[in-house]
Order: C-alpha cells, then structure tokens, then sequence
C-alpha cells in the first residue's frame, strides 16, 4: 500500500473516540466508552508512522485515562482550545485563559440564570493567578437563548453550544476566551508537531469541530455529527456505534479513497 | 507563586467551588473565610478580580434560616444531602451531643475532608461520606449511624432545584422511609418563591459533572412554577410543606453591610432567590 499523505491524524473525542456521555467524570468507565475499533485504528496509525492527537472539549484531567487507554500520548488540545498539555505527564505548552474580569461577567451570567450551585465546570488555569480557563456546563435547550443574550454582552469570550448525540433535551455550553477556540487549539498543535495543515487529516462530530476542520487538508466528519459539521466535510464516515472513526482512519490511511 | 498540584484530578472541583465559597466570606458564617482560604491555597494565586460577590447575601440567609429552623428542631442527628464545602457540620459537631452525616460525591467529600483537616480537627461526631445521594444504598449507609430512638434532621441547600420530579421523588421517597423510622423533619433551602419572580426557577438540567457524577442517564432538572405547584407535589408524596422567606433572617445578615447594600436590595433579592421549606411527614 502506498504510504499515507498524512503525517497526523486530529480527532475529538467524545463522539468520535469514544461514546458520548455527558457525565464526562465518569471515567471510571471509560473502558465501555472506547470502540475496540477505535484503539486498532489508533495503533494502524502508528504503525503507519502517523502522529495522532486529540482536540476535546474535556480538561486535561477529564481526558488523560480515556487517552492512554486509546493509545494516544505526546500533546494534545483540552478545554475546547484553551490549553495544550502533553498526555500523561500533564506538561502545559499553551495556556489561554480568561481575562479576571472577564471571568467574572460570565460568572454572574451563569449564577444568576442558572443559580450558584448550579453544576457548572469551571476548568482551572494554571498560570498568572488565573481560575479558569473555560466553563462548561449542559443546560436545557429552553434556556439557551436566554444564556446567550445575556453572555453577548460580555467582550473577550468566545462560546458554543453543542447539540451533539447523547444530548436530547440538553445542550453543551462551552465558554472559552477569544484567544482560544479549537481551531486556534488545532493551529498551534500542529505548529508543535511540526505539521502543515495540508498534511493534517481531521475527524469530528460537533458544531465546535468546524473550527478545527478550518486547519486541517483533510476533514472528516461522523456519521453521528451534527449538520452543520458534516457540511464542512470532505467525507462522511458512519456513526461511532458503527465504527466510524476506523472507516475514516481506512480513508486516511488509503490514498486512493481521496479521489474526491 | 505557589503552583497547583498539576497531577491532581479535583482540580475541576476546587476552582468551582472557590467562585460560590468567595460571596460567604463577606458573612460571619462559621470557618467561611477559613474555607475560602484553604481552597485558594490548593489552586495557588489567583486574582481576586475575578470573584463574585453579588449573590453574598442570598447564600448567607440560606445558611442562616436553615441554621435557624434546625435549632427550632432541637436537631441531635443532622444528615446534610451534597453538602459540598458548607461549614455546618463542623460548627454545629462542635455540640459532641450531636451527631452530624454529611453525603457528598467522592470526589467532592475528599476534598472537604482535607480542607477540614486543616483549619480544624474534625471530631468522632461529624462524618463526611461518600456517596451520590439518589442512590439508595449510599443515601442509607450515611443515615445507618443514627440512633433509631432520636429522632432525625435531613437539611439541603442548593440542591432540590437541580432534581428532575423523578429524582425529586426518588429522594423525597428516601426521606420519607427515614423520618418514618426516626421522626423528625427535613428543612431545605430549595422551596419556590411566592411569586414566579425570576429566572432561578426556570427549567434546568440536572446531568452534570459534579453533583450526579454516578446518575447514568441524561435527566432534566423540573422546576415548580408557584409555591402551590410546590407544596401539591411534595404533600402527594406523603409530606405537609411550610414555608419561610428568606427576609425572616434579612436582619442577621452580615454581607449587606460589608458590600454596601441597601435593605431594600437585599429584599428583593432574597424574595426572588428562593424560600426554605420545612417538611414533616403527613399524619405524624
């Protein structure tokens, strides 16, 4: 077989590694969570000599167990963009967190909407006295209009709200400073691995992925992905109940599939 | 500067729990400012720029009028549900007549414990378990301690509205079995507001990362639109329900004074945050 013209392979992880759970803490589990599939076609990658990493919207503590279960080491883009650590030994290489008033606005935003003890994941920052460098939090779909009036207002954030498979009712709300966004995450990423985006094949299911596919000369979107990402794809895998991420690893890995 | 343990897997606990621990530093609530300054050690530095204050005084009455209803009681057994960085257990065990359980998930009540551990000694009479309380089994191993001749205090905050009916239900249906073995009453922070007055009692999720970790499936939080909706649903279950304002506690409140508040402010903030509700078991 002819060898890849991809040097990385990029992929989110809930959704696209592993089964969606909102319960993200859970990982205990996360055995259950990974497609068996998805691990043989993490290893295919690097057999093939391919660097692989992950983008999540996960910490980096959310995300270490279910990484080295998959295989994946070396750095890797958490908290939605907002910092790059390296899996396992938690080195960070890039940190953007927000702004303390900033930080602030949006507190008061989601207490007084949401009340303040409401389960709300304020991911902690590690650098320059900061607290957080992104919050996350699932809310139901009736108040997400009302939450994103009042976060327009605040300058210096960039937010998303996820929509993905696992969510019925609910939606992932995701808010980042405007210094971090995946695609901001996915540039210095491959910066660090000393990849160009032309080399760098993506695969995705949520709304915040399109970012990342802005980076990235292959995109690939699965099956369970939402619309709008799908639409920014250049392939369409099946879901990940169906083993979609290898189907896209197999696209990756076989030239001659690329004849779009 | 001090750096935090990167290696530490709580780090998402801390930095949340330090945004709600900040606004009950500016009450005289028992070790607050003790907590808060425990949690800013654990994350190193931080710019206090960053820190809310406003919704001091909704969380101090809170404290307060549960603290007020559980002295009416004449409370010996107290069982505290998610309890989370509260101080209550630690000022009131200091009672060694007194016998304090508090119930949160594991993640959160080890991290309670080494806080405690270091502003105080925890004494034999107030115990920190772990366990998600929608689960029967744990909601049981943390009330097995009580004696079954006293009667018992089962006290939330910031809990119930977070609930689907289902697990609002599902709990109400614990401490249920619990006050019928023992008596006594349950006194929440969580009851609905007089009047529909504002978003706090919209519709919100439950699933979460921190509160229901162990919940398997996606809920959805229901929230009552009157005290009526309220006190129909409670007393199906098998409860009488009675209401407090927070305002019955507004003049011992410390936080108003120290950010400038005035009476009328803090009113209406505590009329539109929530009320605290009593409940007994019907026919007792």
């Amino acid at each position: 077989m002819k060898p890849s013209s991809y040097k990385a392979v990029i992929a989110d992880i809930d959704g696209t590694l592993v089964q969606y759970r909102p319960d993200l803490s859970q990982l205990s589990d996360a055995d259950a969570l990974i497609p068996h599939s998805a691990v043989q076609a993490i290893q295919k990658l690097h057999d093939a000599g391919i660097k692989v990493a992950a983008v999540t919207g996960r910490t980096y503590e959310q995300s270490k167990d279910i990484l080295v279960k998959l295989g994946i080491t070396g750095p890797c883009v958490f908290a939605g963009g907002a910092t790059i650590r390296v899996i396992p030994s938690g080195e960070i290489l890039s940190e953007a967190s927000f702004a303390p008033e900033v930080l602030k606005d949006v507190t008061e935003v989601l207490f007084e909407t949401l009340g303040a003890d409401y389960p709300i994941t304020f991911a902690p920052a590690v650098k320059n006295s900061r607290l957080s460098n992104s919050v996350w939090a699932i809310i139901n779909k009736d108040v997400v209009a009302g939450i994103l009036t009042k976060l327009s207002g605040i300058e210096g954030i960039y937010y998303v709200v996820n929509e993905g498979a696992g969510l019925d009712t609910q939606s992932g709300l995701l808010i980042l400073s405007n210094q971090a966004d995946k695609g901001i995450g996915t540039r210095r990423l491959l910066s660090l691995l000393d990849v160009a985006a032309k080399d760098a094949a993506c695969v995705g299911d949520g709304a915040n992925d399109v970012l990342m596919f802005d980076e990235c000369g292959l995109r690939i979107a699965m099956g369970n992905g939402e619309e709008i990402l799908k639409q920014s794809a250049d392939h369409v895998v099946a879901a990940i109940d169906k083993d979609g991420f290898a189907e896209a690893v197999d696209i990756i890995l076989d030239p001659k599939s690329l004849s779009f | 500067m001090t750096e935090p343990n990167l290696d530490s897997k709580f780090d998402t606990v801390i930095p949340t729990a330090i945004l709600t621990a900040y606004p009950r530093t500016f009450s005289n609530i028992p070790y607050s400012q003790e907590i808060f300054n425990e949690m800013k050690r654990m994350v190193g530095n931080i710019d206090k720029d960053q820190l809310v204050t406003r919704i001091a005084p909704e969380l101090e009455a809170r404290s307060k009028i549960i603290d007020r209803h559980i002295k009416e009681q004449g409370a010996t057994q107290i069982l505290e549900l998610a309890a989370g960085f509260s101080s209550r257990g630690i000022s009131l065990a200091e009672d060694e007549n007194l016998v304090y359980v508090e119930i949160d998930l594991p993640e959160v009540a080890e991290r309670k414990r080494q806080i405690l551990h270091k502003i105080a000694t925890i004494p034999a009479n107030l115990r920190i378990n772990a366990g998600n309380v929608l689960r029967k089994t744990d909601f049981q191993h943390a009330s097995d301690i009580f004696d079954d001749n006293k009667t018992v205090t089962i006290v939330n905050e910031g809990l119930l509205r977070y609930l689907s009916f289902e697990e609002k239900a599902v709990l109400a249906g614990y401490i249920k079995r619990l006050l019928e073995k023992h008596g006594g009453a349950w006194i929440s922070g969580d009851g609905a507001t007089r009047e529909f007055r504002n978003s706090q009692h919209i519709t919100i999720g439950a699933t979460n990362t921190t509160i229901f970790a162990q919940t398997k499936s996606a809920t959805t939080g229901d929230a009552f639109q009157s005290q009526d909706h309220f006190r129909t649903f409670f007393e199906a279950l098998g409860f009488t329900v009675e209401f407090h304002d927070y305002t019955e506690v507004q003049d011992i409140l410390s936080s108003p004074q120290k950010l400038g508040l005035s009476e009328d402010v803090v009113r209406d903030k505590l009329l539109s945050y929530a009320s605290a509700v009593v409940f007994r078991l019907k026919d007792k």
